[in-house]
């Protein structure tokens, strides 16, 4: 009990609480009533110092007896029915009448993948050397390789293909439904982000509301940069205001040191208004924005705010991070809508690694 | 040349160097490769007129290549030897000059080197305390500042964090390298990656304590037994040099290489290799430090091998940190036996505080263990009823899933008094290293 006293002392400081403390009959208590301060500062730190190495050596920590639900250990979840098993020795078979019939087994896949089976473990090493001799058929059999599969296949570089980019992956892309989308995008997410970006850029618009949505979840979980900049730029312009709101809150999770945005907020408005003046025009399709920046401008910023816990990396602008981590539904509660497209200027400034706009 | 390929992945600089390594490693890209007792070589076709000239050195696994890269060892070095593997029987052994001329300058220098651990520079006594004299008045003069600064932040509240600018930590950091107290600063820095929304105030006021605790003892330092003195000379700043190390006893046994775990803070990586004692059981760690990119440069201590040799403890209350003054690396098929609770390891954790309060982890093993994620989607280490957290930064879970198959393995790790970062594993007849960061 002692040691939340002491932090909650620590958090309040010694000019407005006292650092008296309710000691016990135990050994630390003991050692605790024998030390001599210079100060009640003096007093808390000693203090802090002996319990809280009391606590790491001395005693075992609570989480032993913590309950804790064990799921079911390894591997794939998913399995291959009986059904697709017997169909699948048909038709890999040498001597099959199938065996040379490539747009069948391509078919065949297409249907593992979209029942999300997988193959049979046991064939793993005959449908890995199948892969690397037919490039239509590599890249589902990526996608229907169980996780231990995979697991080998990445061990050894003759099969380490499944991983390799398919020439063919945009036009399998295309005529994908959903899931098959999905296992594309997180196969990408592993082994080539920049493909993934350009695939969802140039196909975005072809894209049904409900594929964005989940590709959208699937990014969210994904922390790069480059994912951030393909969502503001590509996403956030998305015509169904719920595919704008998951991209907003992909913004948000941008770093989740800036949870305290709310805090700041009114402070950014104010400093906002001091420096972008927006002057409408009479032509509705322009905004003219006068930006009256000082030259120490982020020192400035820095010193206004006076509220620096929220920067994270100081080699960029302060203003950038701070404008960057506002959703943009805050920014159009309490400021005029354009606004919104000065910010997406912002934005998409920000991830390009400058900060030229105010120059 | 005794190496399979799972020690060749262990050389690599990153996962993409290993992948591009093992593409290069067929006949078809190379000429004139060869082999000798302590040497590997061979020419690659880049996208150059002329091909790139990769030599190994084998006793050493010293790397130089006529390529740009910056990596080290780059994919031809990798490639060199991940085809020597897989085909011996294709390589000559007709050493070239180039080859020839770079072995005997290696040579050289390491006779000049042996001749310099044999023959420790000796240090002149007087002109050494007076150097340590001066550095003492400094620190001592660092902790007085750093004592008015805690004070002042504990009068002000954790809380007045909130109205500081992001360098609050950074500038009483630097002021420490000033006082020449890199290790105070460095305990400072960490500060600022702490948030300032209250969550972390205890870990804050735990940081801050070690911090206090440390200054009251460098100020006592005179009374405290040399091995403590030591540890708290090592805390602020005040480390040996290699020539003093050399000068002390050394312990001799055969030593399995464990693993590696990397660090980096600024411009600098560290890589931490840690070894087993097959006699003596002690565990000893070896530092080895990148500066901007450069190469390691103990790139022999490849994890699974073995070597008799000496090695020397630096002094410490709780001796980890270690050099090799010899090693001669042997053959050794076994595995090592280790009978280990999770009970043990917190006990083991509590008896290394006891002896060294500073330390924030230590290197122990766990046997008859299994890995399992919970509903909350994290990873422990499972025993009977206990179980530990493995920590979060280790990103090989499904590696380690895959690997045991779901039975009891052995594990070698560092633990933190909260989580186990795994190093590597042993099960039955297998061992596996995993490639990790530390940032506990």
């Amino acid at each position: 009990m002692i040691w939340k006293d002491l932090v909650k002392s620590a958090n309040l400081g010694t000019d407005r609480v006292n650092p008296d403390f309710n000691l016990g009959n135990d050994n630390l208590s003991e050692i605790l009533k024998n030390l001599e301060f210079k100060s009640n500062e003096d007093k808390l730190l000693n203090y802090s110092s002996i319990v809280s190495i009391y606590q790491d050596a001395g005693t075992l920590p609570e989480i032993l007896s913590e309950k804790i639900v064990l799921e079911k250990p390894l591997l794939d979840k998913r399995k291959i029915t009986s059904f697709s098993e017997q169909f699948i020795h048909q038709i890999f078979e040498e001597s099959s009448e199938y065996s040379n019939y490539n747009k069948l087994q391509e078919d065949f896949f297409i249907e593992l993948v979209k029942k999300n089976e997988i193959l049979p473990e046991n064939m793993i090493l005959k449908f890995l050397e199948i892969g690397s001799k037919n490039r239509n058929l590599n890249y589902y059999i990526g996608l229907t390789l169980s996780k231990l599969s995979l697991f080998v296949s990445i061990k050894n570089t003759k099969w380490d293909y499944i991983y390799d980019i398919d020439e063919n992956l945009e036009d399998i892309w295309e005529k994908s439904n959903k899931k098959i989308k999905l296992n594309i995008s997180k196969n990408l997410l592993k082994t080539d982000n920049n493909l993934l970006i350009k695939i969802l850029t140039e196909s975005w618009n072809k894209l049904k509301k409900d594929e964005k949505e989940d590709l959208l979840e699937l990014l969210s979980i994904n922390e790069n940069k480059n994912l951030y900049k393909y969502v503001f730029e590509i996403a956030l312009k998305d015509k169904h205001k719920t595919i704008e709101e998951r991209a907003e809150n992909i913004i948000k999770s941008i770093n989740k040191q800036y949870k305290d945005y709310d805090n700041v907020l009114p402070e950014i408005y104010i400093l906002f208004d001091k420096y972008f003046k927006i002057i409408e025009s009479k032509n509705t399709s322009s905004i003219k924005i006068k930006v009256d920046i000082p030259d120490n401008f982020d020192k400035k910023i820095v010193d206004e705010v006076n509220n620096g816990k929220v920067i994270g990396n100081n080699q960029t602008s302060f203003f950038a991070e701070l404008i960057s981590i506002i959703p943009l539904k805050y920014w159009e509660k309490d400021l005029i809508v354009r606004l919104k497209k000065l910010l997406m200027l912002l934005l998409k400034v920000i991830f390009q690694d400058t900060f030229i706009i105010f120059q | 040349m005794d190496i399979n390929k799972n020690q060749i992945d262990s050389l690599a600089p990153d996962q993409a160097s290993i992948k591009a390594g093992k593409g290069l490693a067929t006949l078809s890209k190379w000429q004139n490769i060869g082999f000798s007792e302590f040497a590997l070589w061979g020419e690659c076709q880049g996208s150059g007129s002329t091909p790139y000239k990769s030599q190994i050195d084998t006793r050493t696994f010293t790397f130089k290549c006529s390529c740009p890269s910056r990596k080290f060892p780059c994919k031809h070095g990798l490639g060199l030897m991940y085809l020597f593997v897989d085909n011996k029987s294709s390589f000559g052994n007709n050493m070239p000059t180039w080859v020839e001329e770079w072995i005997k300058s290696r040579d050289d220098r390491k006779q000049k080197q042996e001749e310099k651990k044999e023959n420790p520079k000796t240090i002149d006594p007087e002109k050494k305390s007076k150097t340590e004299e001066k550095r003492f008045e400094s620190i001592n003069q660092g902790l007085d500042d750093l004592e008015i600064w805690l004070h002042d932040f504990i009068r002000r509240g954790f809380d007045s964090i909130k109205s500081e600018s992001y360098s609050f930590f950074n500038q009483i950091a630097s002021r420490m390298v000033d006082y020449k107290a890199s290790g105070l600063s460095r305990r400072l820095k960490e500060l600022s990656s702490l948030s300032a929304s209250g969550k972390e105030h205890d870990i804050l006021l735990k940081k801050i304590s070690k911090i206090y605790l440390l200054i009251k003892a460098f100020r006592n330092i005179n009374n405290l037994p040399e091995k403590i003195q030591e540890d708290i000379k090592t805390q602020i700043g005040l480390t040996k040099t290699q020539d003093e190390i050399l000068s002390l006893p050394s312990i001799k046994d055969n030593w399995f290489i464990l693993g590696n775990l990397f660090e980096e803070e600024d411009n600098l990586k560290t890589k931490k290799t840690f070894l087993y004692g097959l006699e003596t059981k002690k565990i000893a760690m070896v530092l080895d430090f990148s500066v901007a990119k450069r190469p390691f440069s103990n790139t022999d201590l490849m994890t699974g091998k073995v070597f008799s040799g000496e090695i020397i403890y630096y002094p410490s209350n709780l001796e980890l940190r270690a050099i090799i003054k010899s090693k001669d690396f042997i053959e050794y098929k076994n595995n090592i036996e280790i009978n280990s609770t999770i009970d043990h390891i917190y006990n083991l954790y509590s008896e290394s505080l006891s002896k060294n309060p500073f330390i924030e982890k230590i290197p122990c093993f766990l046997s008859n263990i299994n890995i399992h994620y919970t509903d909350k989607d994290e990873f422990i280490l499972f025993e009977d009823k206990n179980f530990i957290y493995v920590n979060k930064s280790f990103k090989e879970n499904f590696d380690l899933i895959l690997l045991t198959k779901s039975e009891k393995f052995n594990i070698f790790g560092e633990f933190n008094g909260k989580s186990f970062l795994p190093v590597c594993i042993f099960q039955e007849n297998r061992f596996n290293s995993f490639l990790g960061d530390s940032n506990l």
